[in-house]
């Protein structure tokens, strides 16, 4: 009896599982088939490229046809400007919306331009601007009603109250529903909707962050709507059409019906979103339907179903464009598409017409496959800019470890496994891979003709590329962007950085190093002393060099107060965090700035990490401010598969790569290595500045940095000759064998025992 | 002519995959293990001379017979000893079927779900911890999983993972023993202890050679639970054949790999060849 | 004897809560919300260092973690399915392949029989990485790469079955294969309705063990498929272990929810293979 209980109790409970899972399927199996959707999609190019046929499918797409993208022309000044805004305004014709901007950021006048025939024409005289100017208005949003009035909608310069002025046909602007935006009692402030639109029964919908709210022309709240906010600039993804209001909740797309504000349909969308939150755009098709335009590209969903059809590959175009950002996509007459895009820091507008080609492959024919474990900026860019100058090729970006993954062992071991078998991408992203096997190994082309071309142009910084030339002479990878550590202090406390005996034997006022965990300080005296510890002799398999540098870590941490964890207190009071970076280096500066060590150091990638360094020294003006010798740390390394058949096409790539049009561009993953894009970067002026504050009080806020300092630390950058790559595997067992040292509770002659053990073995293998 | 050919009959389906999906591969790493890693270059017996020569495939290799040594034993005897006791107990009474199912479980949890709850235990924060400085009154802080204690540890979790198993195989081959055989001894005047020796022992033959080594494929398996634990690098005494292999790998160095795995493989046979040989001298 | 009788049943539950107690761990910790989990297990699950305060019982239960995976992680729902389109067909295949053999192997005789299951035996005990990169040739040589298959095929001629099943068919008489012959039977007459019926309990548990190590497998997925939707649920535990711990008790219990299930369900027919011969003392 109990045993026949026990065998339908099992059957119950795996009958109970599956019906969960099968629960789950419901709001999951939406996302199973967009699964399924890009999977096939994916695999049938996969397919295609190996030169099978292409199965015919209502998802997979045929092997001819593909939408074109095609760069359309503005006028001169536009192009300098700003997006504000892009729609379909009277007859249906197409316009844009600028801004002009001052050195501070803040809009001094707003343009609109129309296309009609084919060219986009700036309107003379538009009366938006004088009402913008009139009314002092920042322009937040224009719009076109459906009873042919155009509104605006902006904050007031002075008293930052937000107005929104319907443009009358006798050159007046009326202001609406001012009481809406008035503050509230106690309040100083009001409501400032990043984005309106006007109904066609006469209402607004109001976009409030987090929240869509629809008011009737006499400021009376109708309904109320949940969206997400993502907090990217005047984040305002929705659309209203027939009766509903589609937007953004909880990452799916969510229709509302606009009478009751209930939530009719949610569509998850995860695979077509893309990852940058907040930059989607979604829009009707008129018939129920809904277009979602991303970085993946532009995607479609009919009327009650769930799977998307990508419809434009990003990859392929600009959608997926690292260096860009997508501000407005629309649909043309014509089943044709149009998309507005804005360079870094949202200037460089640029507008790109979509039209079916039933002739040209859906596909590229040619792949060209680049591997990397993590996701490169850099390499991204480049593979876009690759793919425009060459629509014929398909630049398959693989990256293991997607969307916050982090890098296992098992994906090295996948990709080795292709490597062994002779197969594997095409190019290979080095960085975190056992690069020095694989050169030993003989996996990686020797690019020594790509690095003879670039040391005759004078392209790349010569003092980098012959640091990454071997004894004969060969070159098998090359950098693409690089960092570097910049010491800032007082004099005497700058110059004690060049040994680590001078480091340790420095005696000031204040530690030489501040605060921080032990983790990150191994790492940080290991890149500035690379040379001595790693690279002469036997580095710290030397038992003696292994017990200076530990010794030389506790001296200088305990100077500082560091410990091995610090507890959430404590990590308020001394500024720190138990969080490691990969080079040790966490800008510290501010530390010193603050009077809590006599010097400090900041990693150099990019002149957005300048702010702070120079104000530092503008603030103290006794202080240097110094690169570390001649060490850097390059990243963003490209190699070739040697089995590779595309030898000459993988050239291209790496010359694209370390190209001006790819190397200018701020992805904000590192500085160039291309010395021109360096100048450029370097001569630009930024609009940005920088604050940083802790709990005490303290504050600075930063500019950005006048073009003499900047001039300033590009100059250093001819001195570095020192690629610093630290081993990881040597770095953890530093880091884990000497814990319970820095503890206290150990020796540092049993530390480096315990460290040479592993150690020895691992050099054994 | 017929009945010769019956068994391959029987054996087709199994001998054609094995031929593909296990004989194929392993043709092709005794080929490598005499090439250079990228398959370009003859290298004779290099790799055997570099790898025979290797420090760090001495201490690995050691240590995994090491661990054979001492877990096999030590496996056997617990789950025999448990079985025996099992099934000396009145059938059906005393909650036979609950135990049965409670041994086995542990063999259905993956190495992965379990690492979390055996980090509970083994951490410096953790349950060992804790109950040594309760007993004691000494302050123990001591990461079980990567001091050297390691050894111990590992051989704890094998046990509690594979007892169950192996338990139920000795039930299952306890099941086999025909009752006479105990009637007669019994009214022989056999106590217990000599019933044991004399007829369960020897009746267990067939079982020992099964659970044997179905524990030694196990061993290898250790490797999972012993990454997951204390990591790539563990301490000297955990570090065994499966971590160096897995390093090599990770630095394309096939060429050892292949080498060794032979040698590896070749060590397996030589007791069986041996034991071969002699059974053919006894007959 | 009565002495005797309650020192044995001590050691068997003793045994049992050995057993038990990390098992309960790991169950209270699926059903713990994220608050309690970082009180009790911050150091375990690698964010910080505190006091472990282990528990058998959840002081909040909470169904959190698991609402989490089972409704709101579409990947997890397809990572379990995948595991079943991989693991299932496997386990058929290894029996349909394997059985015969292991009857071959036990009860005829010819030539190379010794030599051949002793190549059976070392192929059993290879571990994964040293064939891992002759494999992908083989596989991609087929081209079955990226798909379920190249899992499905190699997992059905693992010689782990056929070793086990070997065993067990070498424990059934001789007695009654004869009865069967002398009743007429041929051979494959014989295998079916008198082998397997007898040797059942070798084959439950060769597929038993075979569903588990299909099930647990992790190097060859990683290794054979790029597609990350193909993914079978042993490897969504590594990846959340490190960025969502939370969830990481809920998905080890659910993991192996499925493998216990049926051990449960076939217990039932072990169970029936040993009483058949009696145990007696």
């Amino acid at each position: 009896m109990k045993g026949i209980l026990k065998k339908y109790g099992a059957w119950l409970a795996v009958a109970g599982l599956m019906a969960s899972l099968l629960g789950g399927c419901q709001l999951g199996g939406k996302g199973t088939e967009n699964h399924t959707a890009q999977a096939s999609r994916e695999s049938e190019t996969g397919k295609e490229k190996n030169g099978q046929e292409a199965k015919e499918g209502s998802k997979e797409q045929e092997a001819k046809g593909r939408y074109r993208e095609t760069l359309v022309d503005l006028p001169g000044e536009a192009e300098d400007q700003f997006v504000l805004q892009f729609l379909k305004g009277e007859g249906g014709r197409l316009e844009l919306y600028t801004t002009e901007k001052d050195s501070q950021g803040n809009d001094t006048a707003v343009y609109q331009y129309v296309y009609e025939d084919g060219t986009w024409t700036k309107t003379e005289d538009w009366q938006g601007t004088a009402a913008a100017a009139e009314h002092r208005l920042e322009l937040f949003c224009v719009e076109y009603g459906s009873d042919g009035a155009y509104y605006i909608g902006g904050v007031d310069k002075e008293d930052y109250r937000y107005h929104l002025l319907r443009l009358e046909e006798d050159g007046s602007a009326t202001k609406l529903l001012e009481e809406v935006f008035a503050p509230r009692e106690g309040s100083t402030y009001g409501m400032t909707p990043p984005k309106f639109q006007v109904l066609d029964d006469g209402n607004f919908l109001l976009y409030d962050y987090s929240e869509a709210d629809i008011y009737d022309s006499t400021g009376k709240r109708l309904t109320a709507m949940t969206r997400d906010f993502s907090g990217y600039d005047r984040d305002s993804r929705g659309f209203c059409e027939g009766g509903e209001f589609v937007t953004f909740l909880d990452g799916s797309v969510v229709r509302y019906d606009r009478k009751t504000g209930k939530i009719m349909e949610t569509i998850v969308c995860d695979e077509v979103k893309g990852g940058r939150d907040g930059a989607e755009i979604l829009f009707g098709d008129g018939e129920g339907g809904i277009y979602l335009a991303t970085e993946v590209g532009l995607s479609h969903v009919n009327r009650g179903g769930t799977m998307w059809e990508v419809l434009i590959d990003g990859n392929l175009n600009r959608m997926g464009m690292r260096s860009l950002s997508m501000r407005g996509f629309l649909e043309g007459d014509e089943g044709d598409f149009y998309g507005v895009y804005a360079g870094d820091l949202g200037k460089g507008i640029q507008i790109c017409h979509y039209e079916y080609d039933p002739d040209m492959a859906a596909v590229p024919p040619s792949v060209l496959t680049v591997y990397s474990l993590e996701d490169h900026s850099t390499v991204r860019q480049a593979a876009s800019q690759f793919q425009s100058e060459h629509p014929d090729i398909w630049v398959e970006v693989r990256t293991a470890a997607e969307d916050g993954q982090s890098v296992t062992e098992e994906m090295i071991q996948g990709l080795n496994t292709e490597l062994l078998s002779g197969k594997g991408a095409d190019i290979l992203i080095l960085d975190g891979l056992p690069a020095a096997s694989y050169i030993e190994k003989g996996v990686l082309l020797d690019l020594k003709d790509i690095a003879a071309e670039l040391e005759s142009s004078g392209d790349m910084f010569n003092n980098i590329l012959e640091g990454f030339k071997e004894e004969d002479g060969s070159v098998h990878m090359l950098p693409t962007r690089m960092g570097f550590p910049l010491i800032l202090g007082g004099e005497k406390a700058v110059s004690a950085y060049s040994s680590l005996k001078d480091m340790t034997d420095y005696q000031g006022e204040k530690p030489l190093i501040p605060t921080d965990n032990y983790g990150n300080l191994l790492r940080l005296v290991a890149t500035l002393q690379y040379k001595e510890l790693f690279a002469e002799g036997k580095g710290m398999a030397d038992r003696d060099t292994l017990i200076r540098y530990l010794e030389s870590v506790k001296t200088l941490g305990d100077a500082g107060g560091s410990k091995t964890v610090f507890s959430q207190d404590e990590m308020e009071v001394n500024w720190v965090s138990n969080h490691v970076a990969p080079t040790g280096i966490t800008g510290r500066s501010v530390l010193y700035d603050a009077g809590r060590s006599d010097s400090g150091v900041e990693f150099m990638d990019g002149y957005t990490s300048l702010l702070i360094p120079a104000e530092v020294r503008n603030r103290n003006p006794e202080s240097k401010m110094a690169a570390a010798g001649d060490i850097y740390i390059p990243s963003s390394i490209a190699g070739i598969n040697r089995s590779t058949a595309n030898a000459d096409m993988a050239k291209e790539f790496i010359r694209c790569l370390l190209s001006y049009e790819v190397q200018r561009e701020e992805l904000y993953d590192g500085l160039p290595v291309n010395k021109k894009a360096l100048e450029t970067i370097v001569e630009t002026d930024r609009p940005y500045s920088e604050g940083v504050g802790w709990g005490d009080g303290y504050h600075i806020s930063a500019p950005y940095p006048s073009l003499e300092v900047r001039r300033e630390v590009a100059a250093m950058m001819d001195g570095l000759t020192v690629p610093v790559m630290l081993d990881e595997t040597v770095m953890n067992m530093v880091t884990e064998g000497s814990q319970n040292y820095f503890d206290g509770k150990e020796s540092v002659e049993q530390a480096a025992e315990g460290i040479l053990r592993k150690l020895s073995i691992y050099l054994a293998e | 002519m017929r009945k010769k050919m019956i068994p391959w009959l029987f054996l087709a389906p199994s001998l054609s995959g094995v031929m593909v999906f296990m004989g194929i591969p392993f043709l092709d790493v005794v080929r490598r293990s005499f090439l250079n890693a990228m398959g370009t270059t003859f290298l004779g017996w290099d790799n055997y001379r570099a790898v025979w020569n290797n420090e760090a495939f001495r201490l690995a290799a050691g240590n995994t017979l090491h661990f054979l040594a001492v877990c096999i034993p030590a496996l056997m005897a617990v789950s025999l000893g448990l079985a025996l006791i099992l099934s000396g107990m009145a059938k059906g009474g005393g909650g036979y079927g609950v135990i049965r199912t409670t041994m086995v479980l542990p063999m259905a949890v993956p190495a992965a779900s379990m690492v979390l709850v055996w980090k509970i235990f083994l951490c410096p924060e953790g349950v060992f911890n804790q109950f040594l400085s309760g007993i004691t009154g000494q302050r123990w802080e001591i990461d079980w999983a990567f001091s050297g204690y390691a050894f111990p540890m590992l051989l704890m979790t094998y046990l509690w993972k594979h007892t169950g198993y192996d338990m139920i195989l000795w039930l299952a081959g306890l099941g086999t023993i025909p009752g006479e055989l105990y009637e007669a001894a019994r009214m022989d005047g056999a106590g217990s202890l000599a019933q044991l020796r004399y007829i369960t022992l020897p009746q267990l033959h067939g079982t020992f050679c099964l659970t044997g080594i179905l524990s030694v494929v196990n061993s290898f398996r250790v490797y999972r639970e012993a990454y997951l634990l204390a990591g790539s690098y563990p301490d000297s005494s955990i570090y065994m054949i499966p971590h160096l292999f897995a390093h090599w790998f990770l630095n394309l160095d096939i060429q050892k790999m292949t080498a060794a795995a032979v040698m590896v493989t070749a060590a397996f046979l030589l007791p069986t060849a041996v034991l071969w040989i002699w059974r053919k001298g006894k007959a | 004897m009565k002495k005797r009788h309650v020192f044995h049943t001590i050691l068997l539950y003793g045994a049992c809560f050995l057993i038990w107690v990390p098992l309960l761990i790991m169950g209270a910790g699926a059903l713990m919300p994220e608050d309690e989990l970082y009180w009790r297990y911050l150091s375990p699950l690698g964010l910080g260092r505190d006091r472990v305060r282990a528990a058998l019982i959840p002081s909040y239960p909470s169904g959190d973690s698991l609402g989490e995976l089972l409704i709101r992680s579409p990947g997890f729902f397809v990572m379990f399915w995948n595991a079943c389109i991989q693991v299932i067909p496997m386990a058929a295949g290894q029996f349909l392949a394997a059985a015969p053999a292991a009857w071959a192997f036990a009860r005829f005789r010819f030539p190379g029989k010794r030599l051949l299951f002793g190549i059976y035996v070392i192929l059993m005990i290879l571990p994964f990485q040293v064939t891992q990169v002759s494999n992908y040739l083989v596989l991609d040589g087929m081209g079955i790469l990226n798909s379920h298959w190249s899992l499905i095929l190699p997992g059905i001629w693992s010689t782990l079955p056929v070793f086990i099943m070997t065993k067990s068919f070498e424990t059934i008489p001789d007695a009654l294969v004869e009865a069967a012959y002398l009743d007429g039977a041929g051979e494959f007459y014989t295998f079916f309705h008198v082998g397997l019926p007898l040797g059942y309990p070798g084959i439950a548990t060769a597929l038993m063990l075979g569903f588990l190590d299909g099930w647990n497998a992790l190097e060859q997925p990683v290794t054979y498929l790029k597609d990350k939707n193909l993914w079978p649920i042993a490897l969504y535990l590594p990846d959340i272990a490190k960025d969502k711990a939370s969830v990481a008790f809920a998905a080890a219990l659910i993991t192996c929810l499925l493998p216990v299930l049926i051990y449960l369900n076939c217990q039932e027919e072990l169970e029936q293979g040993v009483a058949a011969s009696g145990v007696k003392q």
